[in-house]
């Protein structure tokens, strides 16, 4: 593939791919303009023309350890604290741009997570993934394109195994073994970005044990293969996308990151695209390290998206005179306290992060799911200050075509006028900003993306040191036994 | 702008006296529109600086634009590096100051 520069180049990219799309019951004939797409591509978009931007290439690029020459940092291996902070910077200033997902960080984190786990399973098994995962990250840095990173399962019944499910497929499997390759079948959920995307890490989702070897596939799958289905998840009000009208909210970059169900029906690749296959002790470290890499990001983004939250809800108020009001200026005080919480916990866990066997860097796992978190409790509480904030209007607002209508737009523009000097359609746009990121799929995102809450308990209960608290309390109160 | 503070008469030739290296910080949560001052910095050094990039090369100036005092990319030069830094934090400074600055050479 020719490398992706500019956003004209990524949007031609997508055009020349020809990927199977279904949106809403019905195939995509083309994807780089279909509305309800277009803004996830924009926010994806925006990833590549802000490399290119002088004040922003220290964030939006990194050196290649294997080349040497400058790189998307999407595509870079984190080689010290300073690149893992550097991610974290990163995301804060896309989400400042886009105020949504720009989907490449769940690449970005596969590719590390791989580039560490690759080089551990050569060393116990005398394989040769790490060299040919080597090649492959040396291609992507190269062309830079968009890599979807494909961990989530349907999983079926949660109560059995993947060996065990009545359906196989419920897991994302080798369905056989050829000399040149494999061939996969099976599906990934909720796969961001994978609309607008080039080619999928597919990743086992969860730790594995003996019979599960064929559920212990890691490969690189470019989405126009033969037998790649994507269906399009429906978001809330995603009909405002074509409408394309101020009641879109963020008209220009949407809501969250486009997710789609991935189906795989007998999809073949070849052996220099596979870097995992059949070592089942290996998965729960891989999965475990993505996890890591993927909850380290979400005080950058969602911090980044928290701030455009904070300052819209501080324009609702000013555009309807209470941004004075004494309990206002204390909500708005709330929001900020937790938004830069998230943040400092991004920054933290890349801080205290540490250099593995590969060389390559990883943040503290243990700050990184208290930061993720954190994500899933203090976005839902911004949110639910910034509807304080705004007033019930937010949820009772008329249609953007009601303003514009020759025969009640006087209604519109008389009743939901705010302080003077401001516009009706300014304190409209505002409004529906905030509604746009404040609820539904955007709330939800917040809670399940990069793992359930449960996902990071299950983590304090690993990684808590209790013994180690248990023998400090002891200590202090002199207790022997 | 008083050129006379400048290079002499190269400067009031509009001669480009200097070349100076510019470089931004990545831009996480700035505390001012660095952008913005950046222009008006350009302003203030017409006809007596070519703008280059680190990459450009044959400098021994570099005007760093950050912004937070944090300073990220100063941070991370190596010790002992060849260059003459100014460093711009805030945009409290009239750009003519900075421009005089680094146009006069002296401490950073």
């Amino acid at each position: 593939m020719k490398r992706i520069e500019t956003k004209e180049d990524y949007v031609k990219s997508l055009k020349d791919q020809k990927v199977r799309i279904f949106y809403n019951g019905q195939p995509v004939e083309d994807r780089s303009t279909h509305p309800g797409f277009v803004p996830h591509i924009n926010s994806a978009a925006k990833t590549y023309e802000l490399a290119l931007m002088p004040e922003y290439e220290d964030l939006m690029t990194a050196k290649s350890h294997l080349t040497g020459k400058k790189i998307s940092r999407f595509t870079h291996i984190h080689q010290s604290v300073d690149d893992l902070i550097k991610k974290v910077q990163m995301l804060r200033l896309i989400s400042h741009e886009t105020a949504s997902c720009y989907q490449r960080c769940v690449g970005f984190d596969a590719l590390n997570a791989l580039y560490m786990t690759t080089y551990e399973i050569d060393e116990k098994y005398k394989t040769s993934y790490f060299k040919r995962f080597e090649e492959y990250l040396k291609k992507i840095q190269a062309e830079n394109f968009m890599l979807v990173g494909g961990m989530t399962d349907p999983k079926g019944d949660r109560s059995k195994r993947p060996s065990e499910q009545a359906d196989p497929d419920l897991f994302t499997r080798v369905v056989e073994k050829r000399k040149d390759g494999v061939v996969i079948s099976g599906a990934k959920a909720h796969q961001t970005g994978a609309v607008n995307s080039h080619e999928i890490m597919i990743l086992p989702t969860q730790a594995m044990g003996p019979g599960d070897e064929a559920y212990a596939i890691v490969a690189a799958i470019p989405l126009d293969s033969p037998g790649i289905t994507l269906i399009f998840g429906r978001q809330t009000n995603e009909e405002r996308k074509v409408e394309a009208s101020i009641d879109a909210g963020n008209v220009d970059f949407g809501m969250v990151g486009g997710e789609a169900l991935v189906v795989f029906e007998n999809v073949f690749v070849p052996w220099d695209r596979v870097f995992m296959c059949g070592e089942v002790d290996f998965c729960g470290t891989l999965v475990e390290r993505f996890a890591t890499l993927h909850r380290q990001n979400y005080g950058g983004c969602k911090g980044g998206v928290a701030d455009i939250i904070v300052g819209a809800s501080a324009l609702a108020a000013q555009y309807q005179g209470t941004l004075n009001a004494s309990h206002v200026k204390d909500k708005l005080v709330e929001m900020t306290h937790l938004a830069e919480t998230v943040y400092s916990g991004s920054v933290a866990c890349s801080a205290m992060g540490s250099k593995t066997k590969s060389g390559a860097y990883y943040p503290d796992p243990l700050l990184a799911n208290c930061t993720k978190h954190n994500i899933t409790r203090h976005i839902y509480e911004i949110s639910r200050l910034a509807h304080d904030v705004a007033g019930g209007i937010l949820a009772t607002l008329p249609f953007s075509k009601d303003l514009q209508s020759p025969e009640i737009g006087k209604y519109v523009e008389k009743y939901m006028k705010g302080v003077a000097g401001v516009s009706t359609e300014s304190r409209m746009k505002i409004l529906r900003l905030l509604e746009n990121m404040t609820g539904g799929t955007a709330l939800v995102e917040s809670m399940h993306g990069a793992g359930s809450p449960q996902s990071q308990r299950v983590m304090y209960q690993r990684l808590g040191k209790l013994p180690e608290k248990m023998k400090m309390a002891k200590k202090l109160a002199k207790v022997a036994e | 702008m008083d050129e006379g503070n400048l290079n002499g008469a190269e400067a009031e030739a509009g001669k480009v006296v200097k070349r100076i290296a510019l470089k931004y910080c990545g831009g996480c949560d700035c505390t001012y529109d660095r952008l913005d001052y950046a222009k008006k910095l350009k302003i203030a050094a017409e006809g007596h600086v070519e703008w280059v990039s680190m990459d450009d090369g044959g400098f021994d100036t570099i005007l760093m634009i950050h912004g937070c005092p944090v300073a990220c990319p100063e941070e991370k030069l190596e010790p002992g590096h060849p260059w003459r830094i100014v460093s711009v934090i805030d945009d409290r400074y009239a750009p003519e100051e900075v421009i005089k600055k680094l146009l006069e050479g002296g401490e950073k």
